[in-house]
């Protein structure tokens, strides 16, 4: 009887050896094996750097968000000890946001931001001076920035430059141009269309339900199928009219409002009589029921739009027929040049850093993307003049049709001035002012003279004048 | 039954390792198939069971979710209804000024903002009224006149101030933009929630004393517009959760409305069209619920549940066999356990049976030895086992019946062979005792005595040898013949010796073998005294000492040489008597007794007969 518990133990014991032998392969896992060298190289230079986190904060559409970050991944792929920390807030929420941690002492290293905020931070101290790091850097000197893009708000003192380069221009739909027999717009700012062609051309585009356009007797402009052109009527839109007539925002000390002169209003009237008097643009209550003008021009509701050259990705996208053409001159062809700053925090612990990566996002290469789809414009003068680099966002691809060198590319590096954003001091709180006052204007209620000047004094009493920045 | 019963048959005719071998295999891979069977059955209705709670699960908190967050964009749609600076813009409507409405827009914008930004899921929001669309463009538009005439208006006018979900639709369908069909619309597909905005507002009189008065409640003169709010969601963000939740890749979910109409599903195709799973009506009538249904040859597990808040349905398909993929390991694993574990078996059975076979191996071939005669040495023993001891046994009987065969065959020899010496002694011993008498008488007649007590002699001889033919006689008879013996002898050989008796008179009614003095005696006479012609000696005694009889037959003849005893012991033609003898005592008595020759050549032999005396 013992043996047999001898035996049947023994045999117990092979078993289960033998089992678990069996269990043990079964479940052995492999390590996930992850030498590859991007991980080698961030261990050497951990070996030889402190490892830095930098907090980068940035708005913008699905789109963007998606190239900033495959951009910041790969600024962080190049510099393995430096681990970014990319925090993407909606624009609505953006500056209650950024406010709320700049007061909770939380504020990030580097990140967009709003134009009149930024001069008002820049002012009081909290943002670097980015000609201080230009100085120090041995790849980039300012000379190598577009000039019109830099937001500097006193002598020598800059807080950066747009985060991209933005300009308007007309674009249009192609085969309604075609179908309507008109001149295609002009790709050469010395071929501008002057008002009265643009006017002509835009009734031609204009056509109601009956299929006259606005040139016919029997227009009936109230019930319009397909408009000439559309044009928001916010300041982006008006001022590049405004610069061509040779009015400014404001004086050239920045001490009285200029947009209430003869110039100014002239312009401003130019466009709302395009509204009111020939009825071949939309009016802003009209368009609050109409598709985003980009989209307009896809379901053909209208033929031109005035629009910022960041449309061309949605165009591009949509595989429409479209072309570019230089904006219609008054007294000379020009465009607005405008944006947000990127900027660089005071106050934060590695600035050697931070100016790294905002090196690398103001670099196109690494935001290509973005550049060839069409939704943003390089930063660096190289890549407007030499043909190698143009290649290699603004040709070949459907965001960037025929004549887009000549209407948006040159005639921003040679015509493009800097918007009344980057010198008017308190910009945003005049705007406010100047907006609802200009709502009378596109609504055919008021004469722009009349609008301006009616608040021209609550203005006057906002005025601060200007930042160094010259007009262009 | 014929075939159990010819497995059965097979299986008692093969040899015992391999039924060892078999019962083996069977005995380790039965129950390790069975177990690895129920195993594989048990753990497979538990993942079953499991992943129909898990999927189930994810569909309940899905909605869940979904429902907190509609509940509280509802709250706060319904705390907007009462919202005091609402009431005020629309106290003092006037659709007629557009630019009385452009501004208006700003401060409902603001309104809206403050109620929805925070929910991301609000793709946008809308306060409408027959003018104009209250709210940022940004992102979209409301087309003015065409909403008038849609069925998200009559729901929201029909449901009179509640909140009502509306289904997936297509923004150019339902608000008649065919222009834009063909466009990139991120708005093309959206569902939405309305609400006819009863707006009132409950105003509380504050006084200096700061007591409150009772609250007045304040609502829009009756023939101002009611507006409504729209807030619209992209079908991504059910999208988004459910495509992220799901279990396997190959699982489809459903947010479908009570008549089948889709509100998001993985193929955008779908989305906007009617459609009547089969699963439908059940959880329609359930609410919420599991239950396996059959799509297209499938067996597929649904899982479905209602949400509170827009009364849509949220479904899980998820292909049972698909689900049930970790069970493949499951399946392989056991089935490796098991042809591991048979393996095993045949190994550890190739082992154990060669120990059991083997002893048995060789227990055959001695016992196929034996059979034919051959008696083979010890077979060597493995182990203190039971084959061991079998073995072992084996062995003595081995011993005991080489003995037996030997004793039994080698008595019955040397018996015959005393016979028919006896017999050959006899010839006829009636007629030859007749005829010793008649002579002895004529003797007597003619005075020859000594004829006459040779005749004597003679006669006593044929009697007895005639009278016994048992093994073992009396001593005393025994003797009595050998005197006649030897006095027929002397008579031969003309006195050439004396004989000398010296006997213990214990001895004589002892039992001895029949003759057995006669050889040595007729040994020491023919062979002892060949060469002399007179002047022999022959000695025969017998005593007894520590209960063993001596017997000893002595002469002063010509003796031997060793070489020439170990010749006589060994059998040799001439003395086939002498070992006949020691054969004989020793069989009869046992090994330690038997025969002894002391001899010196020229000087006489004596033989010693040592038998045991009992008694």
């Amino acid at each position: 009887m013992k043996k047999a518990i001898k035996i049947l133990s023994l045999m117990l014991i092979v078993s289960f050896v033998f089992g678990t032998a069996l269990v043990g392969c079964g479940s052995t896992n492999k390590e996930p094996v992850k030498a590859d060298a991007s991980t080698k190289d961030a261990a050497d230079a951990a070996a030889k750097k402190e490892p830095v986190t930098l907090k980068f904060t940035y708005w913008g559409s699905p789109i963007e968000k998606k190239a900033v970050e495959d951009c910041v991944k790969k600024f962080q792929e190049k510099n393995s000890y430096i681990t970014v920390d990319g925090m993407y807030i909606p624009s609505a929420d953006y500056l209650t946001k950024i406010t709320a941690m700049i007061a909770g002492n939380d504020a990030p290293d580097l990140g967009y931001m709003d134009v009149s905020m930024a001069f008002k931070m820049a002012e009081e101290g909290k943002l670097c001076n980015i000609n201080d790091f230009l100085a120090k850097d041995s790849e980039l000197k300012k000379e190598d920035y577009l000039d019109n893009i830099w937001y500097n708000w006193a002598p020598g003192k800059s807080l950066g430059t747009n985060s991209a380069c933005e300009s308007i221009a007309l674009l249009y739909n192609a085969d309604m141009i075609k179908a309507a027999g008109v001149e295609t717009p002009p790709t050469k700012a010395e071929n501008a269309w002057d008002w009265d062609k643009f006017v002509e051309t835009a009734r031609k585009l204009t056509i109601d339900s009956n299929g006259k356009n606005a040139l016919d007797p029997a227009f009936d402009y109230k019930n319009i199928k397909q408009y000439g052109v559309q044009f928001p009527t916010t300041w982006q839109y008006y001022m590049p009219l405004v610069y061509s007539n040779g009015g400014d925002y404001v004086n050239d000390d920045g001490s009285k409002l200029a947009l209430s002169s003869k110039e100014a209003t002239d312009a401003i009237q130019n466009l709302a009589d395009l509204v009111n008097k020939y009825h071949v643009a939309p009016s802003p209550v009209q368009q609050r029921s109409m598709p985003a003008p980009s989209v307009g021009l896809q379901s053909k509701q209208v033929a031109m739009i005035i629009a910022g050259q960041w449309n061309l990705l949605d165009l591009g996208a949509a595989k429409l027929n479209f072309g570019v053409g230089v904006l219609p001159k008054l007294k000379k062809s020009v465009t607005m040049v405008f944006g947000s700053p990127t900027v660089i925090f005071s106050g934060g612990k590695h600035p050697k850093e931070a100016w790294l990566l905002y090196k690398w996002l103001q670099n196109p290469e690494s935001s290509i993307d973005l550049q060839a789809g069409g939704l943003w414009m390089p930063l660096l003068k190289d890549w407007y003049t030499k043909p190698e680099l143009i290649s290699k966002w603004a040709e070949n691809n459907p965001a960037h049709p025929e004549g887009y060198k000549d209407a948006i590319m040159k005639q921003t590096t040679e015509n493009g001035v800097s918007g009344p954003a980057y010198y008017v001091k308190d910009f945003s709180e005049i705007d406010a002012i100047i907006a609802p006052a200009l709502e009378q204007v596109w609504l055919g209620n008021k004469t722009a003279e009349q609008a301006l000047k009616e608040v021209e004094p609550r203005v006057q009493e906002k005025l601060k004048g200007r930042y160094n920045n010259k007009k262009q | 039954m014929k075939i159990i019963k010819g497995i059965w048959m097979a299986f008692k005719n093969l040899r015992l390792r391999s039924k060892l071998i078999l019962s083996f295999i069977c005995l380790i891979s039965i129950p390790s198939l069975v177990i690895g069977f129920g195993f594989y059955n048990t753990s497979s209705k538990i993942i079953s069971d499991n992943t129909r709670e898990n999927i189930f699960n994810i569909v309940k908190k899905n909605t869940q979710i979904i429902d907190i967050k509609f509940s509280r964009i509802e709250e706060s749609a319904l705390t907007m209804v009462v919202d005091p600076d609402l009431y005020r813009l629309f106290e003092g409507y006037n659709a007629e000024d557009e630019s009385n409405l452009l501004r208006l827009n700003y401060q409902m914008s603001v309104i809206i903002s403050k109620y929805f930004s925070m929910y991301e899921d609000v793709y946008s929001a809308y306060i409408v009224t027959s003018k104009f669309s209250f709210g940022s463009n940004s992102k979209m538009f409301i087309p003015q006149g065409a909403f008038y005439k849609t069925s998200i208006y009559s729901d929201a006018v029909e449901a009179k101030g509640k909140t009502s979900w509306i289904r997936t639709y297509d923004f150019t369908d339902m608000f008649n933009q065919k222009e834009l069909k063909n466009t990139n619309l991120d708005y093309r597909y959206m569902f939405a929630a309305v609400k006819l905005l009863n707006i009132s507002t409950v105003e509380n009189q504050n006084y200096y004393d700061g007591t409150y008065s009772s609250p007045v409640i304040k609502s829009l003169n009756s023939n101002v517009e009611r507006p409504i709010l729209i807030l619209n969601f992209q079908e991504n963000i059910f999208h988004e959760l459910y495509s992220s939740s799901l279990p396997i890749k190959e699982a489809v979910y459903y947010i479908i409305d009570r008549q089948g109409n889709i509100i998001s599903h993985p193929d955008k195709a779908k989305l906007n069209t009617k459609e009547t799973p089969v699963w439908l009506q059940e959880a329609i009538q359930k609410g919420t619920g599991s239950s396996y249904v059959n799509i297209n040859g499938h067996k597929t597990l649904v899982c479905y549940d209602t949400s509170k808040v827009t009364g849509w349905i949220s479904a899980f398909e998820v292909p049972v066999d698909k689900t049930l993929s970790s069970l493949t390991v499951v399946r392989y694993y056991t089935l490796y356990l098991a042809i591991g574990i048979t393996i095993l078996a045949i190994i550890i059975a190739f082992l154990i049976s060669g120990r059991i076979v083997q002893p048995i191996k060789k227990l055959l071939k001695a016992i196929r030895s034996i059979g034919e005669g051959n008696f083979p040495n010890r077979i060597m023993a493995v182990g203190n086992d039971e084959m061991g001891i079998l073995v072992d046994n084996f062995n003595i009987m081995n011993e005991k019946i080489q003995k037996l065969i030997e004793e039994n065959y080698e008595v019955k020899i040397r018996e015959k062979e005393a016979h028919i010496m006896a017999l050959n002694l006899q010839l006829n011993p009636h007629f030859m005792s007749n005829t010793l008498n008649t002579i002895n008488w004529m003797a007597i007649e003619n005075n020859q005595s000594e004829i006459s007590k040779m005749i004597m002699s003679l006669s006593t001889m044929l009697q007895y040898t005639m009278r016994n033919t048992t093994e073992m006689v009396r001593f005393k008879d025994d003797l009595d013949w050998l005197k006649s013996y030897v006095f027929i002898m002397k008579n031969r050989y003309e006195d050439v010796f004396e004989v000398e008796y010296q006997f213990d008179e214990r001895l004589y009614d002892t039992m001895v073998p029949k003759l057995f003095l006669q050889p040595i005696v007729e040994n020491a006479i023919i062979h002892g005294f060949e060469i002399i012609e007179t002047g022999g000696y022959l000695k025969i005694t017998g005593s007894i000492e520590n209960g063993i009889r001596n017997f000893a037959v002595e002469d002063n003849g010509k003796g031997m040489t060793s070489e020439k005893i170990l010749k006589v012991m060994k059998s040799d033609e001439n003395s086939i008597g002498i070992k006949n003898i020691d054969k004989r005592v020793k069989l009869l008595f046992g090994e330690e007794y038997g025969l002894h020759i002391e001899s010196q050549e020229g000087k006489g032999t004596k033989v010693c007969i040592r038998i045991p005396y009992d008694g």
